[in-house]
């Protein structure tokens, strides 16, 4: 699978990571060929796995439970105010 | 006893501790001392040795109280070790990134609250490959794990750390994970026993996810009685995790040496066409001619999509990967990071955060799973797993268990093969097959090849652990020291 550089730049965006440098490119190229031998493998009308044996989702009752405290939380944070997290302006 | 205490197997530091010929605090500290005499392997991140001395005070307490020794819960006083991706209250954890490296988790994952309801002592948080991504410990931030055999080669990985320990007696057992032969490898590459058990029978609540449907927690010990004991301590169904299994928990340790009736083990034949080195094979062979002695039989087994394992892997997991390294924005936990904006704030902590093979699998994964690509790799992968999957059910109606190499190649330096990430990605071509059908695979040492160790894997349908560890400990007591 050849892609561009400039594709590969947005792939770097999307992920927001800063630009791949000509090395990192190959590298990122050659797995994607090797990948491709993936394409030899008829897979018909097989559905896929996500997880390995049948599970069905859990529920709970709707009951508030002690979670971790909220300070340990905070203060995991590197910028705060007023017990917030702080972020910059997003809008 | 002679030697050092941290030479004994878990098994026997218990029996001796219940018995009391020495005491935990003995324990931690003969572990303390092995711990600082090995400092060049950098099998620790972080040395927890105020925790594990006020452990080993409790544990001693608690011993000395107790009418019925052998009623305590498990590894009462044992001290052990957890790879850096274990969520430890208070304790720094990092994932070996850079990008959390002063990170202090607000809890702890549900295994390590297991565990410590079981009375380990936690001697500290190993070493690993960035978020588990690697197979040779090369991608921490923290530099590589040496091996214990030979120091210009690698311990392995992603949970080099764990099995370089548990060799060295740096603790009696780790808890690492596997997602596609993290534990087995390492394990191999120091001699040790390690275990990746079925996907969903230990809980990954609060273990930092690389591949959320691959990941397991697996344990690493010396003997796979060891790891008997470490994996009934830790197994079991957990509201924090919908994904495990809510089977009622087995009595590993207690079946251990109970027998097993007549066995056939699988020879996969697409496996065995791969290449390897030469003495990888010998000691592939030595492990058959150990099986035929205990009377298990042996046969010829196909599994005809195993060539594509290695590449579904490799689509599937940096899929995953993109997905759960999202959150490590530099917002709710991470470094301060100086930005004017949004963008350049997320461009600055991810693009310094992270090392070169978390961007690859990043990058690899937000590419297969973009519009106009998805199903023809990632829908098309997760396909090709559904075959993988299928084709062991259906070897599994034949043989009771197959056996394999675990790694294709003996420890390779350090360096040798970090700059090419596909000859690296070869490394798990024994190993990636059992995480994609979800089933159990245990890692034991059958000889020694000049100065290094060389392991064979046997893997069991799904749920199979208590008959795979009571093979496994047989296989071991045939094979007697190595």
């Amino acid at each position: 699978m050849k892609l561009d550089k400039n594709e590969i730049n947005h792939l770097a965006w999307l992920s927001r990571l800063s630009a791949l440098s000509g090395r990192e490119q190959q590298d990122f190229t050659e797995i994607l060929d090797y990948v491709e031998k993936l394409k030899s493998v008829s897979t018909g009308n097989i559905g896929p796995t996500s997880h390995v044996y049948g599970i069905t989702n859990t529920g709970r009752n709707d009951e508030a439970q002690e979670c971790a405290d909220t300070q340990d939380i905070i203060n995991c944070a590197p910028e705060t105010k007023d017990n917030f997290v702080k972020v910059k302006a997003v809008l | 006893m002679n030697g050092p205490l941290c030479d004994l197997t878990l098994s026997k530091a218990k029996q001796g501790l219940l018995a009391k010929e020495f005491s935990s605090k003995e324990l931690v500290e003969d572990c303390l001392k092995r711990v600082e005499e090995r400092r060049e392997l950098n099998a620790f991140i972080t040395i927890t040795a105020d925790e594990a001395r006020s452990m080993a005070l409790m544990s001693d307490e608690i011993i000395a109280q107790t009418a019925k020794p052998r009623e305590l819960p498990l590894l009462t006083g044992i001290p052990g070790s957890l790879k850096d991706v274990f969520c430890t209250k208070g304790i720094r954890t990092t994932g070996a990134s850079n990008i959390i490296r002063d990170y202090i988790p607000p809890y702890s994952a549900s295994t390590v609250l297991q565990l410590e309801k079981q009375g380990y002592v936690l001697l500290g948080k190993t070493n690993l490959d960035e978020f588990t991504m690697g197979a040779s410990t090369e991608n921490s931030a923290f530099g590589p794990t040496k091996n214990p055999f030979n120091s210009n080669a690698v311990a392995g990985g992603s949970s080099g750390g764990s099995a370089c320990a548990v060799s060295t007696g740096q603790g009696f057992f780790s808890l690492g994970t596997d997602t596609g032969g993290s534990i087995r490898q390492p394990a191999a590459f120091c001699g040790v026993v390690g275990l990746k058990p079925t996907y969903g029978l230990v809980s990954r609540y609060g273990v930092m996810s690389m591949a959320s449907s691959l990941d397991t927690v697996a344990p690493v010990a010396k003997t796979v009685e060891d790891i008997s004991i470490v994996l009934e301590a830790v197994a079991g169904g957990d509201p924090h995790d919908s994904t495990t299994s809510h089977k009622k928990n087995t009595l590993y340790s207690e079946s251990i040496n109970e027998g097993f009736g007549e066995l056939t083990i699988g020879l996969p034949e697409e496996f065995l066409q791969e290449g390897m080195d030469s003495e990888v094979k010998q000691g592939f062979e030595r492990a058959k001619e150990l099986l035929q002695a205990l009377g298990v039989k042996l046969k010829s087994v196909s599994l005809p999509h195993s060539s594509y394992s290695l590449a579904a892997y490799y689509v599937i997991v940096p899929a995953e990967v993109s997905s759960n390294l999202a959150r490590y924005d530099g917002i709710r936990f991470g470094n301060k990071i100086e930005a004017s904006t949004i963008e350049d704030h997320y461009l600055f902590t991810r693009g310094q955060g992270f090392g070169t093979e978390a961007k690859r699998r990043i990058m690899i994964g937000t590419f297969v799973l973009s519009k106009g690509y998805y199903e023809a790799y990632y829908g098309h992968a997760q396909r090709v797993r559904t075959l993988i999957k299928t084709d062991f059910e259906d070897v599994f109606k034949k043989v009771d268990f197959i056996l394999s190499p675990v790694s294709p190649f003996l420890p390779f330096k350090i360096g040798e093969k970090i700059n090419d990430p596909l000859k690296m990605y070869l490394a798990d071509i024994f190993t990636v097959s059992a995480n994609l059908a979800g089933i159990p695979a245990l890692s034991i040492p059958i000889k020694f090849a000049g100065e290094f160790p060389v392991s064979v894997q046997i893997m069991g349908p799904q749920f199979s652990e208590d008959l795979l560890l009571r093979l496994g400990h047989r296989l071991e007591q045939a094979r007697g020291k190595i």
